[in-house]
């Protein structure tokens, strides 16, 4: 059905000298689960966090995360060497995060698998992620299998 | 103490003592057996079920993920190790298996059994887990990499 709908899909790029932002506007007959996949696709090209920062409002690009962390019903972003709290919850950011390089991997953290270096399973089937910046975060066991699923380790057996 | 919070932690010892008490009642059963001993009491039993529950709160604080997160396997087991060990010897000398001081012998077997099953873990840990992670680590690169490729394109 949906390879029906792309086929069906027309793009048009207008442009305005007067425009200041790029604007994206989906037309379409229903909202359904692909319009909205589309929207987090489009979203997730240019995707930034407004996080509170001692400075004030700052923006943290998706591709310079590491993870989200919720501590005492707080969410906290964690980029290379700095944290900043954000407004969001991690269902919310759960669903509008690209779920090809975010995971959730515990019941406090959801991480970017493009910054996991290191992986180490653990006799308690839990596997230790070691991140970019020398961090170590856990991927608990009950997530472990739609880990292996999402970097195909289950194909491997 | 959030109610999940409580939930996974009762889970984590219910399931522990469940499997903890098995084992060892079947245990008890086959030595039994093999010395001839007919039959069990029920004090030693409600001993052991104590022993049991409590093993499984000490499990449960290094293992269940509740209290301890970002450590690794050894550290967990060191600790888990220093709190469990008081309590297997005060079991040994409630139910009765040991008494007085014991012998050199005795206590010689009770340290090579806890140094073997120690190692086993370690072994297990710096060996077959090891490898199993390189070949983990391996396979998200290759992911990695795939990644990078899509979002060029």
């Amino acid at each position: 059905m949906w390879e029906v709908q792309r086929d069906l899909m027309r793009v048009f790029i207008t442009e305005k000298r007067g425009n200041d932002e790029t604007l994206v506007e989906i037309h379409c007959r229903e909202c359904d689960a692909n319009v909205r996949k589309l929207q987090r696709h489009i979203c997730s090209y240019d995707e930034r966090f407004a996080c509170s920062s001692e400075s004030g409002t700052v923006y943290a690009h998706a591709k310079d995360i590491f993870y989200f962390e919720t501590i005492d019903n707080k969410t906290f972003l964690y980029t290379k060497d700095k944290v900043y709290e954000i407004q969001k919850r991690l269902y919310e950011l759960e669903s509008t995060l690209n779920d090809k390089d975010f995971f959730r991997c515990s019941k406090a953290i959801i991480v970017n698998v493009t910054k996991i270096e290191k992986l180490k399973p653990e006799l308690t089937r839990n596997i230790m992620a070691g991140l970019c910046n020398g961090e170590v975060i856990v991927i608990s066991r009950r997530y472990v299998k739609a880990f292996k699923k999402l970097i195909y380790l289950e194909e491997l057996g | 103490m959030n109610k999940i919070f409580s939930r996974r932690l009762f889970e984590f010892i219910r399931d522990g003592v469940a499997y903890s008490f098995s084992w060892l009642v079947i245990l008890v059963l086959i030595i039994g057996l093999l010395s001839g001993q007919q039959d069990i009491g029920v004090d030693f039993l409600g001993k052991l079920l104590g022993f049991c529950v409590l093993a499984a709160i000490e499990f449960a604080a290094f293992f269940s993920d509740c209290f301890i997160t970002n450590k690794g396997f050894i550290v967990r087991l060191n600790g888990f190790a220093a709190l469990f060990l008081p309590t297997e010897i005060a079991f040994l000398y409630i139910s009765g298996i040991l008494s007085g001081a014991g012998t050199v012998l005795e206590w010689a077997i009770f340290v090579g059994i806890i140094i073997v099953l120690y190692l086993i873990c370690v072994i297990l840990d710096k060996t077959i887990l090891r490898k199993q992670g390189q070949e983990y680590t391996s396979q998200l690169d290759k992911y990695k990499e795939k990644r990078r490729d899509e979002s060029a394109n």
